[in-house]
């Protein structure tokens, strides 16, 4: 929920397009209105991952914004995304919506490369609230093995004491700077 | 064994786009969503409505077997029920779907008892009904319910291994 000292900031979302993903119907309708109501314009919504994923293959997309569904379709989308190399919604920003959740859902929405992770019933409060911390987050994109996404480490107080570190520096490097990846 | 880790640093165009001058203001942005998910709430209602007399007509069926098909139709609707329920503020009505997954997320690959199920659904049914959905302290019973035959069931899985 933003701050009461957040309420009167200006934002704007207009020119912004954002994949909606939803396999049922009326969950997607919800997430639309609810974006619409944002101000947002461009809302390519679709409650079929092939339909979804054709549009990502053919429009620029600025934000996704996923429910994973009860057989994780939707998170084997994201994995195929952020491996496609060519593609120009390769680094778009994440957020994985769901309800119910298994533990092995969990473990596989972790590894999704997804930015942000939301429990449903969805808000607007909610929603809007994770649209702006993922339009804040200044994260590099990791690519280790399997994974491709955010850094899923979010604090950096170094190595523990009398442990080999694990961070980026600790490793073989190859830094790319990719700032004109989406450009 | 020495892991290759890549970074890569990506301009997030949504940090530019939303600074962009105009727009609206973040109260006014909340108001109207709020206001844009009203406009399909009758709708939604008729949806939950039929996901409740889907699970009803396919768990009072005599071929109904609790198979791997079957609980997987069961789940999604249980998890569509919480997802949209709560999305228009029927909290009980969605904790009673998320009570539901619990219930067949155990059973997956199917060998529940169908009774159960039954009462999940006679408790979503009586939280539709206007007496009930506008009485707190009956709802409330009506979930705590529930929440019993969940959690008794969910120990008996956890005995079995």
């Amino acid at each position: 929920m933003p701050q009461d000292r957040e309420l009167n900031r200006w934002i704007n979302l207009e020119k912004v397009s954002v994949l909606a993903l939803d396999e049922s119907v009326h969950g997607c309708k919800i997430l639309t209105q609810i974006l619409r109501g944002f101000g947002v314009r461009n809302v390519r919504a679709s409650t079929d991952v092939n339909e979804a994923r054709g549009t990502l293959i053919s429009t620029p997309i600025d934000l996704v914004i996923a429910d994973p569904g009860t057989d994780g379709d939707g998170i084997e989308l994201l994995r195929w995304l952020r491996r496609q190399d060519r593609s120009v919604n390769r680094f778009a920003p994440i957020i994985l919506v769901s309800g119910h959740s298994t533990p092995s859902m969990v473990r596989r929405a972790r590894d999704s490369g997804a930015n942000y992770f939301v429990a449903k019933p969805l808000t607007p409060a909610t929603l809007l609230d994770r649209i702006l911390w993922v339009a804040r987050d200044k994260r590099p994109f990791v690519e280790v093995g399997e994974y491709l996404g955010p850094d899923r480490r979010f604090k950096d107080d170094g190595p523990p004491l009398g442990g080999a570190g694990r961070r980026v520096g600790d490793f073989q490097i190859e830094e790319e700077q990719k700032g004109a990846a989406r450009t | 064994m020495r892991q290759v880790v890549r970074t890569h640093r990506v301009e997030n165009k949504l940090t530019q786009a939303i600074s962009t001058q105009g727009g609206l203001t973040i109260a006014d942005a909340l108001q109207r969503a709020a206001e844009s998910v009203e406009e399909v709430r009758e709708e939604c209602m008729g949806a939950l409505d039929d996901k409740i007399a889907e699970i009803e007509t396919a768990t009072s069926r005599q071929a109904f077997q609790g198979t791997a098909n079957e609980m997987a139709r069961v789940y999604t609707l249980a998890n569509e029920i919480l997802n949209e329920a709560g999305a228009f503020g029927l909290a009980e009505l969605s904790e009673a779907g998320r009570s539901l997954c619990e219930l067949t997320g155990n059973w997956r690959d199917g060998g529940i008892d169908v009774e159960p199920i039954r009462v999940h659904v006679a408790a979503m049914k009586s939280l539709r009904r206007p007496d009930i959905a506008g009485n707190t302290s009956l709802r409330m019973a009506v979930l705590d319910g529930l929440r019993q035959v969940t959690a008794k069931l969910s120990a008996q899985v956890r005995a079995a291994g």
